[in-house]
């Protein structure tokens, strides 16, 4: 048990920081180094100036997909909002964000209010995101004929992420940010990598395992497009 | 040119040319002028073809049969002394598309010899007539013999419209002309002596879509 | 070719997407496979079927290339996605890739921008580098490099052409226009599809009177070698063949010592030139620049030096964007402003301009009948509905493909609708003295 413990809660959060940090950097720079003539798709102008700018534009508003499927844009783009937003919440787990929040002015009942109530319907609508991209592959012929495995195993992975995160804070099971905190400043400090109190919860072991998997697999899975998209439209906008 | 079926086209003296699937005589050894003129109505020749019009084919054929080529549409033109507009109204489906199937050559001949004869754009053969999406005309007054010959022709009718057929066409107009309504079948058959399948075989559409709609009668009187 | 030597031909061919250019390898391991361009393409629209997915076609690359190239696809095969190449796909393969028109509409919609022709055009190379590209294509190519034109036709036929259209025009007039060929110096020298003078040659004729009303009949010439701007080394993905027939076009310019190089309405012929051969400098610094007929044209009209006789064109006519021009050039106003000045009733199509549909012939498609069916029934609906909702009786187009596609489309669905060139429109009803062209009927 102790020695699962050690892999699962010391052993895989460094590998696949590294591998993670690694793999992006590798793809950055390959496909940084290779040729790209200009292929340029038009109305490049209407498109917001700048090849740069336009990149910007695309990947936070998603604008091409607005124009071609709104129904998939609303879910993806609420999907990837929130995404962006709970990985941000989870700032406060890894380090002591509400020391700096309460210097500006936030009191500590607040703090706790913003975590349950915008962490709490982040969870349910992220959720319900998920379940809605997992039934639209399903349900629309021309996205299931395309979907593999791999498509479904990572939408999967993430509603399981989800789920177990979503138990962890409506469940009955007692999850205390104070030893999580003292956890990651240990991982982070490389110290003190047996007996780890905040291990002792099997939901968080589990959502935690499960989280740094999908962050191992992003550099070599579907989940690349998170990078891709800064680079492939930079392509047809030059 | 969606179905796979064999095509073929049945001249007035019962003479039977299979054709390629894009319309064009499938050989072009077996051309005669049986053969163009059947063409040339299905190309919007309605008046027979003139001295030009065979002057032009001749031109198509010796071309094919002495260079075995195919001179482009302005180089066509070029040797005839046409101008583009002379073409067009003798053969209003245009050069590829008119004259060179009257005159019996290929599609695969066409191709083979230049793929730019293919790209020709002009050629849409404007039907006189205007026609109801049910297919029957729609202005009883538009209707002339040559129209009624056009939809015979549609028909392929072995010996082209008979006395009887005109017997059918004329009583019928009149009868509408006079009460602005389409009579019973079984007026129509008793006026003529015939019987029902009588007149099926003398119209192959039935009595509404062959008898009424060749005599330019409306869908709903 | 043993189908041993026949893999590992094409295994190499996949692997080397992974050395560039980039696109090809991001579009590799990019897609999210969310079914986007399935919803936008001509071809699944005309039939929802998963050999016309946009994303299937790419994946049978991409399959190939996660077997070869990717970790996952060497640690868990079929579960990440990875297939190996069987030699038999390859009969599957020469429909499949002749089966998208590369109008890049995907790349437009998709939410990371990935332009499927790119892979299309991909997997024809492959076919190509294998002797299977379609015979039809081949043959076209093979006449292009021979003689410099997609016809075959020589300097002889091309001059007593010429010719012919002079007299046409006189007759129109009733005044003498120059066409002039092989003029050294000529500041324009105008590259046509050849058909747009040996088959429908009103859009030279067109252009011909633009450059008479200007006072600039000796500014301009024509080339009795070099008069095809087509190139189908584009469409069967052969760059060799592209570069080559090329680099003929490039010198015969430079030998003219034009300053202009004037494209015709031929839309793959400008992309290559001005989108690839110009912006990418293929051969260095070029004498002159690439400049379109319809940019040309509607410049002048816009200076106000042109009266027309609408009447000549009272029929409602329609513009309908090549993808070349339109998507990938970005020439989308200057074809407008020549049919609004030319035309009595023009009449928009929806969507337009970089949004249009493909006609359903792109690709080099349009010059294949063996799949005649193919583009009447599947990649030709789109237009089709489209073309029909505009209730327009004339679709004017600047390119060759189009043309026959649409022709045949129209003919093939029984609508009384007739096809043509911009500069078409603008023959008929330019006026030159105070008089458009006589056209006669001889009914």
């Amino acid at each position: 048990m102790e020695s699962l413990r050690f892999l699962f809660g010391v052993i895989l959060p460094y590998v696949a920081v590294i591998v993670f940090l690694l793999g992006m950097i590798w793809r950055f720079l390959t496909w940084k180094k290779l040729a790209s003539p200009p292929m340029t798709l038009f109305p490049a102008s209407t498109s917001g100036g700048s090849p740069t700018l336009n990149t910007i534009k695309e990947s936070v508003f998603f604008s091409s997909l607005f124009k071609g499927d709104r129904l998939l844009w609303i879910i993806a783009w609420i999907f990837h909002l929130v995404l962006v937003l709970i990985i941000l919440g989870h700032l406060r787990v890894f380090t002591n964000i509400d020391q700096l929040l309460m210097s500006l002015g936030m009191s500590e009942d607040a703090i706790l209010a913003m975590s349950t109530g915008a962490g709490g319907a982040a969870g349910v609508i992220i959720l319900a995101a998920t379940v809605l991209l997992l039934v639209r592959r399903l349900a629309i012929p021309r996205v299931r004929e395309i979907t593999g495995f791999a498509d479904y195993l990572a939408l999967l992975l993430i509603g399981a992420i989800i789920i177990t995160g979503n138990i962890m804070r409506f469940g009955p099971e007692h999850f205390d940010l104070v030893l999580t905190r003292e956890y990651f400043a240990d991982l982070a400090t490389f110290r003190n990598f047996t007996d780890i109190a905040a291990l002792q919860n099997g939901t968080f072991v589990l959502h935690m395992s499960l989280a740094f998997l999908l962050i191992m697999c992003m550099p070599f899975s579907k989940l690349l497009h998170f990078g891709g998209i800064f680079f492939t439209h930079q392509l047809i906008r030059k | 040119m969606s179905s796979d079926k064999t095509k073929t086209i049945t001249s007035g003296e019962g003479k039977t040319y299979v054709l390629d699937k894009y319309g064009f005589l499938a050989n072009p050894e077996l051309w005669d002028e049986e053969f163009a003129r059947s063409m040339a109505r299905l190309q919007g020749i309605y008046d027979g073809m003139t001295q030009d019009h065979w002057n032009f084919i001749y031109y198509i054929r010796n071309k094919y049969q002495e260079e075995k080529t195919l001179p482009l549409l302005v180089v066509a033109c070029l040797d005839n002394h046409w101008r583009l507009d002379k073409l067009r109204s003798l053969f209003p489906t245009g050069y590829f598309r008119g004259a060179c199937r009257i005159a019996g050559l290929s599609y695969a001949f066409l191709c083979d010899v230049n793929i730019w004869h293919t790209y020709e754009t002009v050629p849409n053969l404007k039907s006189e007539y205007k026609i109801t999406p049910q297919g029957f005309l729609a202005d009883y007054e538009t209707w002339n013999e040559r129209y009624a010959h056009l939809i015979g022709d549609e028909w392929g009718l072995s010996e082209g419209l008979t006395d009887k057929h005109w017997q059918v066409i004329h009583f019928l107009r009149n009868y509408y002309q006079a009460m602005h309504n389409i009579p019973n079948v079984h007026e129509v058959c008793e006026a003529h002596n015939l019987e029902l399948d009588d007149l099926k075989e003398l119209f192959p559409g039935g009595y509404r879509r062959g008898a009424c709609r060749i005599s330019g009668l409306p869908f709903f009187a | 070719m043993s189908d041993t030597n026949v893999k590992e031909k094409v295994v190499n061919a996949i692997k080397a997407i992974k050395n560039g250019p980039r696109a090809g390898r991001l579009y590799m391991e990019t897609c999210a496979k969310c079914g986007t361009c399935a919803s936008v393409c001509p071809i699944y629209h005309g039939k929802s079927e998963k050999r016309y997915n946009p994303a299937e076609r790419t994946d049978l690359i991409r399959r190939i290339y996660r077997k070869y190239c990717t970790i996952t696809g060497r640690l868990f095969g079929k579960w990440a996605g990875a297939e190996d190449f069987n030699p038999e796909d390859i009969e599957e393969w020469r429909s499949i890739f002749y089966e998208c028109t590369g109008c890049r509409r995907c790349a437009t919609y998709c939410p990371f921008g990935i332009d499927h022709s790119v892979m299309t055009r991909k997997g024809r190379a492959i076919l190509d580098m294998l002797g299977k590209t379609p015979d039809t294509m081949q043959k076209v190519v093979d006449i292009s490099l021979e003689t410099g034109n997609t016809d075959g036709a020589n300097d002889v036929a091309f001059k007593a052409a010429i010719e012919f259209l002079e007299e046409e025009m006189e007759e129109e007039h009733g005044i003498p226009i120059k066409i002039p060929v092989d003029v050294e110096g000529a500041d324009y020298f105008y590259v046509p599809p050849s058909g747009d003078v040996l088959v429908n040659p009103e859009a030279t004729m067109g252009l011909a009177k633009v450059f008479h009303i200007l006072g600039m009949a000796d500014k301009w010439t024509m080339s009795s070698k070099c008069f095809d701007g087509a190139n189908y080394g584009l469409f069967t993905g052969n760059d060799g063949d592209m570069k080559k027939d090329n680099e003929l076009y490039v010198q015969e310019a430079k030998d003219l010592k034009c300053k202009t190089m004037l494209m015709g309405e031929c839309g793959h012929a400008y992309r290559i030139m001005k989108m690839m051969m110009e912006k990418t400098g293929w051969w260095g610094e070029l004498p002159f620049k690439v400049e379109n007929c319809m940019e040309w044209t509607a410049d002048r009209i816009k200076e106000g030096h042109f009266e027309f006789d609408k009447s000549k064109n009272p029929q409602p006519v329609t513009y309908h964007d090549p993808c070349n021009f339109g998507r990938s050039c970005g020439i989308t106003e200057d074809p407008r402003v020549i049919l609004q000045a030319a035309c009595a009733d023009f009449r928009e199509m929806y969507p337009n301009r970089g949004e249009n549909w493909c006609c359903g012939g792109g690709g080099g498609l349009s010059a294949m009948d063996d799949i005649i069916e193919f583009r009447m029934e599947v990649s030709g609906v789109k237009k089709l509905e489209q073309v029909r909702d505009t209730g327009a009786k004339y679709i004017a187009t600047a390119c060759s493909n189009c043309k026959r596609q649409l022709t045949q489309l129209m003919e093939h669905h029984d609508e009384e609708i007739d096809v043509g060139g911009v500069h078409d429109m603008l023959s008929r009803s330019i006026l030159i003295n105070g008089k458009a062209a006589d056209r006669k009927e001889y009914v």
